[in-house]
């Protein structure tokens, strides 16, 4: 529901003061280094925030002399910046580059890299399969079993390529996989998902039959398709040890297979791909028109 | 096992198995136990004897509650033997039991009455839930 | 589908019976069915008037198999009524059946070691530790390797846990922290004038306690000192080995024959070379084997083949160990889990009172050292880390600790007091803890931080330019460099 608008209320914000305030020195910030906008041109403004002409009446400096003092050893302070930022220039550096000034880590990278963005930190195919992963709604869980199944192939031996169950297309060579773990478990997925999914079209063959049609599958949809596949192995195979890095290696050891063209999901991919060639001919059926 | 695998830095992964044998029995109080069975257990599978007798009669011949028959040395299984063959335990456990029944019910109490009716003895309701109280009190009680 | 087989079956019987000469009833029902099909008869009541036990009895009788009659009779013929079966429930039995793995198998896997990566990248410039790295200041930040002599010996003293991240680098390294090189320079100035360090190492969770023991040991491997290690005291306490009461001891103590056993062949082999070198000055008696002087220590620590003798083999051994003037090295006696030796051990007494931990016959011998009741007469040290997660409750050992580090602080009023109406304060635990040294471990500095980062980096687990950014980042990620929440912020994530 959005809030109301209130405009009156915004009027109570609003006080009329006949009178100074009490006594307190007003904030003055010239001392202070103005920290300007990156886009602001005028870098060197050092304006003080309250103007000596919007200043109480009556008020007077509590300490003149020293505020002379401090005036004095500003001008220094700025005298030594100045210098600073001419050596800078001899040294051929801008000084007045916004990503050096003021900033003690410079300032980010704009537009935002998506990593920066809480919900954008994760690979999106590492978020993906984690989702999978995850049961019961334990997403930390499921996050650790992802960075052990990563570990995994960071650490096992480059994978041995079969020829006949070819990567995808532009793989980088096996060398390179496993000191990349997210491209590795991302070229596993992609290249054992499937195209297409055949979808039973029910009672479109006529005398209650169900007609097949292969239906094309969106990425996400063929990678979803294809980690059940490998999670459904997984949970068939024995697991080797105790603990709970078992359910990670078991996957791990899964996706390597994957690569490597030992596992069964691959059959599952050939099997689903001949059911939908056949099904191709009826790629041409049309709906009859809905009756209303 | 070792399994050293020929690479530039040694790298050694060490499994140690236990190789298996045929379990071989081991007998205590004339029943036959799996050597992998643990002690607490084996003990436990006697009838009235329970988890505080079965701690008792461990610490009394220094067996450890992780232990396991087949670790026990023959001197201790013989203990062990002769110590059960002294408790009342089995048997004699369960004739005690049959007398405590079969006296409520020679005196012709309440409770001696609902265990030969095979219904509960203490004050349950009867509605439902009484499976137990079908199963267990008869006056030939078994179990 | 029924109406059809009988049908053909009414049909054709006749004619086939005629040849193949089946029993005369089955040929008079069919014959039967027939005629009354002829009639325009329902056939349900054909089915019913053929049920006889006599038609039944000649069906029984079972023509030779391979004859044309044994073909035709092998489906139930619809004379014999259909027959009820239940159906037997399937198991659920998805998939291959697998040979599930041996006793023992699924704990050697949990429990296995893998000390290299061949994957990650070598990092130049990474040069093996020395004898005297350790104790040089201008190492501290520095990454530098286990030689791998060491590493075995290390093995062989289970340093190596299966939480610690070894399994990721190429070869193992570890970063030389201020607190090392204190440890280190207390190590040797000890066993310099033959004194005993007494030591315990603290800190909060994976704050690097049990990798500071490691580089104890190490040292002490480098030097070519003897090493004991007993690499998780929550073996001894939680009555999960063997025991027996030592005779002649009063108050009784107990010794744990297979626990020494096991220890005693950990000892034998990462000690090998100075086993080998030394020999025994004493003569022992009670002993499986005789040994006679001047035999080597190896010889001693060989005669231990059973758990029966090897308590007697274990005080041979230490005798001969410790022996004053006869040019033995310095010793470390090191424990993991302090506090599981802290409190009352899980065993019982024949007479069902619980036992002290401090009653049993191996961990008397490691507090007595602690303590400083008896002493290394070679110089050593005796160093102790406590442990955090899966600690049992032990009040005494966290005040001991906490007061002992205050007075090294030099607070006099700021020595924490035991709570008045606190239960579960131990007097034995106390008494031991009096007199120890501590170092508390905390947090990486940033200095030491970047190091350890630079060394992921150059190893390819760390895919991100170390800067002071970056460090700064992980070092807020893990409590203020806590190096083990680093660990985990940084390698074992989801991002890299």
């Amino acid at each position: 529901m959005p809030p109301r608008l209130k405009v009156w209320a915004a009027c109570r914000a609003l006080s009329i003061r006949p009178r100074p305030l009490s006594a307190r020195p007003p904030l003055r910030c010239a001392a202070v280094p103005v920290r300007t906008f990156a886009d602001s041109t005028n870098t060197t403004n050092t304006t003080p925030a309250v103007p000596a002409s919007k200043l109480p009446e009556g008020y007077e400096d509590p300490e003149p002399e020293s505020q002379a003092k401090k005036n004095e050893s500003e001008h220094d302070d700025n005298v030594l910046q100045a210098l600073d930022k001419l050596k800078m220039i001899s040294y051929g550096l801008n000084p007045f580059d916004p990503a050096v000034e003021g900033h003690k880590y410079g300032l980010p990278q704009l537009p935002l890299p998506s990593p920066m963005h809480m919900k954008h930190r994760y690979d999106d195919v590492v978020v993906q399969l984690t989702k999978l992963i995850m049961r019961d709604g334990k997403l930390s869980k499921a996050q650790r079993d992802m960075a052990m199944i990563l570990n995994y192939l960071r650490t096992s031996p480059p994978p041995k390529i079969n020829p006949s169950k070819p990567l995808m297309p532009g793989s980088p060579p096996a060398a390179h996989l496993p000191l990349d773990p997210i491209t590795y478990i991302t070229i596993a997925i992609d290249s054992v998902a499937p195209l297409v999914r055949v979808r039973a079209l029910a009672g479109a063959a006529g005398g209650g039959k169900a007609l097949d049609i292969p239906v094309p599958l969106a990425a996400r949809q063929r990678r979803r398709m294809a980690f059940q596949w490998i999670l459904d192995v997984v949970e068939k195979k024995p697991s080797k040890g105790s603990g709970r890095g078992m359910f990670p290696t078991r996957v791990a050891e899964e996706i390597v297979a994957v690569v490597e063209g030992r596992s069964g999901v691959w059959d599952k991919r050939f099997l689903l791909h001949k059911q939908a060639t056949s099904a191709r001919a009826n790629l041409n059926y049309k709906a009859p028109p809905r009756r209303h | 096992m070792v399994v050293s695998l020929p690479l530039p830095i040694t790298i050694t992964i060490t499994i140690t198995i236990p190789i298996p044998h045929p379990p071989s029995p081991v007998f205590i109080l004339g029943v036959n136990f799996n050597e992998n069975k643990l002690v607490k257990k084996a003990l436990e599978s006697f009838y009235a004897l329970g988890p505080q007798t079965s701690a008792r009669v461990m610490a009394k011949y220094y067996i450890h509650a992780r232990a396991k028959v087949g670790t026990l040395a023959p001197k201790t299984v013989t203990a062990l033997t002769a110590e059960l063959s002294t408790m009342t335990i089995e048997n004699e456990a369960r004739k005690i039991v049959l007398d405590n029944i079969k006296r409520l019910r020679d005196i012709g109490t309440y409770r001696g009455r609902r265990h030969a009716m095979g219904l509960p003895v203490r004050g349950q309701q009867t509605r439902n839930q009484i499976s137990n109280a079908r199963k267990l009190n008869k006056i030939e009680r078994k179990g | 589908m029924s109406a059809s087989n009988c049908l053909r079956c009414c049909l054709l019987r006749p004619s086939v019976v005629g040849r193949a000469g089946a029993t005369a009833a089955t040929a008079k029902a069919s014959a039967a069915a027939t005629a009354r099909l002829r009639q325009g008869m329902p056939l349900a009541a054909a089915a019913a008037a053929s049920f006889s036990t006599t038609a039944n009895r000649g069906a029984n009788q079972k023509p030779k198999p391979g004859t044309k009659a044994a073909e035709r009779n092998a489906p139930p013929s619809i004379r014999q009524g259909k027959l009820f079966t239940i159906k037997k429930k399937k198991k659920n039995d998805s998939g291959a059946r697998v040979k599930s793995p041996l006793p023992g198998e699924r704990k050697a896997f949990r429990k296995r070691i893998l000390l290299s990566n061949t994957n990650a990248l070598p990092v130049p410039g990474l040069t093996d530790l020395g004898a005297e790295s350790m104790l040089d200041p201008s190492n501290v930040c520095k990454v530098l390797s286990l030689p791998d002599d060491v590493v075995d010996q290390l093995r062989a003293d289970e340093a190596f846990k299966t939480t610690q991240c070894w399994s990721m680098f190429r070869k193992p390294s570890i970063l030389i922290r201020t607190e090392t090189v204190d440890l280190i320079t207390r190590m040797h100035a000890a066993a310099k004038t033959n004194k005993t360090l007494r030591l315990v190492l603290t800190g909060d969770r994976v704050t690097g306690k049990s990798l500071m023991l490691l580089q104890a040991i190490t040292q002490a491997h480098l030097n070519d000192w003897l090493v004991v290690n007993i690499p998780d005291a929550q073996e001894l306490t939680t009555a999960c080995t063997e025991y027996a009461p030592i005779l002649d001891t009063e108050p009784i103590q107990y010794m744990q024959q297979n626990y020494v056993l096991k220890l005693i062949q950990a000892i034998k082999k990462s000690n090998e070379k100075l086993l080998l070198k030394l020999t025994t000055v004493f003569s022992h008696a009670g002993l499986p084997q005789n040994i006679p002087i001047k035999s080597p220590l190896m010889q001693l620590a060989n005669s231990a083949k059973e758990a029966e003798g090897a308590w007697a083999v274990f005080q041979a051994m230490w005798q001969e160990m410790t022996a004053q003037g006869h040019g033995r090295p310095p010793m470390l006696l090191s424990l993991d889990g302090l506090t599981h030796i802290m409190r009352i051990s899980d065993y019982r007494t024949p007479a069902f009172n619980p036992i002290h931990s401090h009653d049993l016959a191996l961990v008397r011998l490691f507090t007595d050292h602690l303590s400083g009741a008896t002493s290394l007469p070679n110089g050593g040290a005796v160093i102790a880390a406590t442990n955090r997660n899966n600690a049992p409750r032990n009040p005494s050992m966290e005040l001991a600790l906490a007061q002992r580090e205050a007075e090294q602080l030099g607070g006099g009023k700021d020595v924490p007091q035991p709570q008045p109406y606190l239960k579960g304060y131990d007097e034995r635990v106390e008494a031991v803890l009096r007199n120890v040294q501590v170092i508390k471990l905390q947090g990486l500095s940033k200095l030491e931080a970047r190091a350890l980062m630079e060394y992921w980096a150059a190893s390819g687990v760390l895919r991100i330019t170390v800067d002071e950014k970056s460090v700064t980042e992980k070092w807020a990620l893990g409590g203020s460099g806590v190096v083990g929440e680093m660990e985990r912020a940084s390698l074992l994530t989801m991002r890299f």
